[in-house]
């Protein structure tokens, strides 16, 4: 009944209000604003990194320097002034409190603000029943079961508290932060820090290249199956700070990991810039699963706010018969430029991407995938949904290609589009590349509004017209968010109706 | 116009050679060629890094100079006639224009005899144009954004300018035959105007011998009126050695019909887009094609719909059987402006890969501002279905029968979207005539 649940939650929801819209007070240490070789240094020097990595940063800001902000997407923003913005942003507890007691009490209330708090969390991951004491608190006990969650939480741009990292590395697992991982596994780090996104790979990846923060770290070693789900809660917090995270994820042979990344962003005013960057690395017969739920500040009515989301996401199948899966729900942000991408490099490797885009209000999102097919027999299966209602834009992009060599790469392709509203816009525009003849290419992709009928046999039942609209919805949605871990499939339902407020009526 | 130093040797022959070529051409202002070859020279032959033109790089396809052809070439007429008699057309009663080398030759031609249907060579009517000419010619196609349009206005020889006033009972053939000899750029123009009510067929022809080296251009403006009907046939067979480079445009009125069918086996490169606007509700536009390619042929098929107003329908439907290491290319775009709502526009785009290094680059795009639509998109690249293959062989029909059986099925489907049946007759006979020249990986 996780229709009706929905519809029940929409109910509950104060209309205008974006509800994760609030800032907590704590003081932060900011670096003065502007870019300039003095600012990676300082970032640098405040993370005490070692001299190489000074040194690839600096490297990556010249690169920046010469680089021209991209323009083919189909977003319209004021252009940002680079020179304008905190590059750096920590909170002042970065002595890293052991368990969550130590985290400062004005942090645990913002994440019970979010309604996605990492207790919370637990509930969701079903280790715990409401009333039952939460694992949380004992945190040294030795045992973990499959169901629960690692979360590694950045708030602003250092990371916080990380929980279950004990149990993890009991494991072998490292799930860290990569400032940390850069003192503590420096020969993983150089080895794979920018071998899937370049450097100097596009100008927002280059950007990140030189400044940024922090993020996670994850390596997964041989014939390991990651005991646990890993996730990570991204917040933007201090104002004017563009948020640079870069994350890492190494699964090797034979190993399997769930990623989980999800975000909301305090209300305010000022544009924000997010340029993240992920590199995810599979090697022989490793699978990394990677989900997002991105729900950041999407900007008021009027188009006023918001974030500014471009990232940059690629995960590499390096390795023979390995996978990578993407799935994203994307509710948040004012502008979202986002390609979550999969180079299918080793023999018999799989690539997928799940998506699930809704744009309201005055939102824009140019977002999709790319596949890219090298290796033999490679195939990838690509499913994006995209719902644009309000005055907003919303495009799927993708490439899919097949390399001369990459024999009998197969590609299943199905974009579907919803329309709520005569003032928004839905695009697509696949590019699909064939340069073998054993490769098998199928691509699909509709648009249309929900119809008269299904809304009229919902209402005839007795649901008004809002509730009609989420529901029916919902089920557009569902093959994408089955993808979805089940932590995460309660709380994108409700999101998915939030979002949609309002835009029918 | 000052010399640019990053000019292709092509581009300094089309911008350099006009004043030269510009005296032996037919004159009148309305033809508009100095703007367009100002248009030209600003914007060059167009090249992968605009974003139109991502697969068919013309600054490096149209390699080295072919200088503008301006005067009526000298030719064998039993060569030309011998040609003209390839048409597929050749045997259904119609009324044929012919031109070789870009220039009208009414001794070749048997036009059709007054009543609905009115032809003019546009170099003969230069002078003393009938206004449904001069005020039309120009009108559909933006001169400004597009290389091939532009180059094509500044150098336009002749070509045929049609109004249709009421039903014509005859098909009427374009046939445009070029000889071999100097490397060359030969720019034909097309007019079609169709009044309220009236409806025409046009056939298309474009033939040459095999080593024939030219570039041509042919930018074909259609204009319906209300409730008017076109159905268009075109054969593309230019020369092995040919670029053809090929612009439709069309603006639909309310209630009408446009049938564009193309059936490409020719060319080095060429390039055939169609811009389809809509400017009266209730009107179907049906774009369709096959592409049958082999070597190192190049063939792109690039279309813009426009669905400008409410309540129209578009369907475009392209296949294409890349042999050896040919490429094809389909863009496909399907635009759904505020308030066109009630549009129905369907688009599918196949390729059959034969040749192990065959190629097939697509991008179908969907670019909708309103709610109340339905559209959508397919694209497929494959090989031939291996399971199909073992039915029929399993039933002891030979391989090659077997492949041909099943090309001519795919490619059928396309021609299913002819509404003349003899003209389907014809194109599928065209189609197996090419698979049987071409071994079909025996």
């Amino acid at each position: 009944m996780a229709d009706l649940e929905t519809i029940e939650r929409v109910k509950e929801i104060d209309v205008d209000k974006y509800k994760y819209g609030f800032k907590t007070e704590i003081e932060s240490e900011l670096a003065p604003k502007g870019l300039s070789e003095d600012i990676v240094r300082f970032i640098s020097a405040k993370k005490d990194e070692p001299e190489w990595m000074l040194e690839w940063r600096l490297d990556a800001f010249r690169r920046w320097q010469t680089m021209e902000e991209p323009e083919w997407a189909r977003v319209d923003y004021p252009k940002i002034d680079f020179q304008d913005l905190h590059y750096y942003a920590a909170p002042k507890t970065t002595e890293g409190p052991k368990s969550l007691d130590e985290v400062d009490p004005q942090l645990l209330e913002t994440y019970a603000k979010l309604g996605i708090p990492l207790k919370e969390q637990e509930l969701l991951a079903g280790v715990r029943k409401r009333g039952e004491p939460s694992q949380l608190d004992d945190a040294d006990a030795p045992s973990y079961g499959s169901g629960k969650v690692a979360i590694d939480a950045v708030f602003d741009s250092v990371s916080v508290v990380t929980t279950f990292k004990e149990e993890l590395a009991k494991a072998g697992v490292i799930f860290c932060s990569i400032s940390e991982a850069i003192k503590e596994h420096p020969d993983l780090v150089k080895k794979y820090l920018g071998s899937v996104v370049p450097k100097s790979d596009n100008f927002y990846a280059t950007l990140n290249s030189a400044v940024f923060s922090d993020g996670s770290f994850v390596y997964i070693p041989k014939g390991t199956r990651c005991p646990m789900e890993l996730s990570t809660y991204f917040r933007i917090n201090e104002e004017n700070t563009g948020q640079f995270e870069r994350t890492l994820i190494i699964a090797d042979e034979g190993s399997y990991v769930s990623y989980l990344e999800g975000c909301t962003a305090p209300m305010r005013d000022e544009n924000q810039l997010h340029a993240a960057v992920v590199e995810l690395v599979t090697l022989d017969d490793a699978e990394i699963k990677y989900s997002t739920v991105q729900n950041w500040y999407p900007g008021d009515a009027d188009g006023k706010g918001g974030i500014y989301n471009f990232v940059t996401k690629r995960g590499d199948c390096r390795g023979k018969n390995s996978k990578i899966s993407w799935t994203q729900v994307e509710t948040g942000s004012a502008i979202t430029w986002k390609y979550p991408s999969c180079i299918l490099r080793g023999d018999n490797s799989q690539g997928e991407f799940y998506s699930i885009a809704i744009s309201n209000g005055r939102q824009q999102v140019d977002s999709g995938t790319k596949m890219i097919h090298l290796g033999k027999n490679t195939s990838s299966r690509i499913i994006s949904k995209g719902i644009s209602a309000g005055r907003s834009s919303n495009t799927y992009r993708g490439l899919v290609s097949a390399h001369r060599k990459a024999t009998n790469a197969r590609n299943f392709t199905q974009c579907d589009s919803l329309l709520i509203g005569d003032a928004c816009g839905a695009h697509t525009v696949p590019y699909i590349e064939a340069k073998n003849s054993s490769a098998t290419f199928e691509h699909e992709a509709t648009t249309s509004k929900i119809s008269d009928d299904q809304m009229f046999y919902a209402q005839q039942r007795g649901l008004n017209e809002e509730e009609a609209v989420a529901l029916i919805v919902n089920g557009f949605v569902r093959d994408v968010l089955q993808q979805l871990p089940m932590e995460f499939m309660a709380e994108t339902q409700k999101l998915i109706g939030i979002s949609l407020e309002g835009s029918v009526g | 116009m000052s010399a640019n130093p990053n000019r292709t040797p092509a581009e300094e022959t089309f911008v350099s050679g006009f004043a030269a070529a510009e005296a032996a051409l037919p004159s009148a202002d309305w033809l508009k060629r100095k703007q367009a070859l100002a248009a030209f020279s600003e914007l060059g032959l167009p090249h992968r890094r605009i974003e139109a033109w991502k697969y068919t790089d013309l600054r490096n396809l149209v390699d080295g100079a072919y200088p503008a052809q301006t005067e009526t070439t000298l030719v064998d007429v039993e060569q030309v006639q011998s040609l003209a008699q390839q048409s597929i057309f050749g045997d259904l009663g119609r009324s044929t224009a012919v031109f070789v080398d870009g220039r009208f030759r009414s001794e070749l031609s048997s036009l059709p005899s007054k009543g609905a249907i009115e032809l003019l060579s546009i170099s003969d009517a230069a002078e003393n144009a009938p206004d449904w000419l001069s005020n039309t010619l120009g009108t559909v196609v933006p001169q400004e954004d597009d290389a091939v349009s532009a180059l094509n206005t500044a150098y336009m020889s002749d070509g045929a300018a049609i109004h249709i006033t009421g039903e014509s009972k005859e098909p009427l053939e374009l046939v445009f035959v070029h000889s071999a000899g100097q490397p060359r750029t030969v720019s034909q123009r097309v007019l079609v105007v169709v009044d309220a009510g009236a409806s025409c067929e046009l056939f298309e022809t474009h033939i040459a011998p095999a080593d024939a080296r030219y570039v041509s251009t042919v930018v074909t403006e259609v204009v319906l009126g209300d409730g008017a009907t076109f159905d268009h046939v075109k054969t593309q067979r230019d020369g092995a050695e040919a670029v053809h480079l090929a612009n439709l445009h069309a603006k639909l009125g309310a209630d009408a019909t446009f049938n564009s069918f193309s059936a490409t086996t020719g060319g080095r490169v060429s390039r055939q887009q169609a811009f389809v606007e809509y400017a009266g509700e209730h009107t179907t536009a049906n774009i369709s094609g096959v592409y049958l390619l082999s070597g190192t042929q190049h063939g792109d098929s690039t279309l813009v719909v426009d669905h400008a107003v409410p309540n129209c329908v578009s369907r475009e439907m392209f296949k294409l059987v890349l042999d050896d290491q040919a490429r094809g290319i389909f863009q496909g775009k399907v635009m759904v402006r505020p308030h066109a709502q009630k549009t129905d526009g369907k688009q599918m785009a196949q390729a059959l890969l034969l040749g192990p290094d065959a190629e097939f680059d697509s991008k179908p795009e969907l670019e909708i501002f309103a709610d109340d639509v339905v559209c959508g998109h397919g694209a497929t690249a494959g090989e031939l279905d291996e399971e199909l293959l073992f039915y029929l062989r399993a039933r002891g029909i030979p391989k090659d029968q077997a492949m041909a059986l099943l090309i001519a099925a795919f490619v059928g489907e396309a021609v299913e979207e002819v509404s003349n049946e003899a003209v389907r007759d014809a194109l599928n006979e065209m189609a197996t005539n090419w698979l049987t020249t071409h071994k079909t990986g025996a």
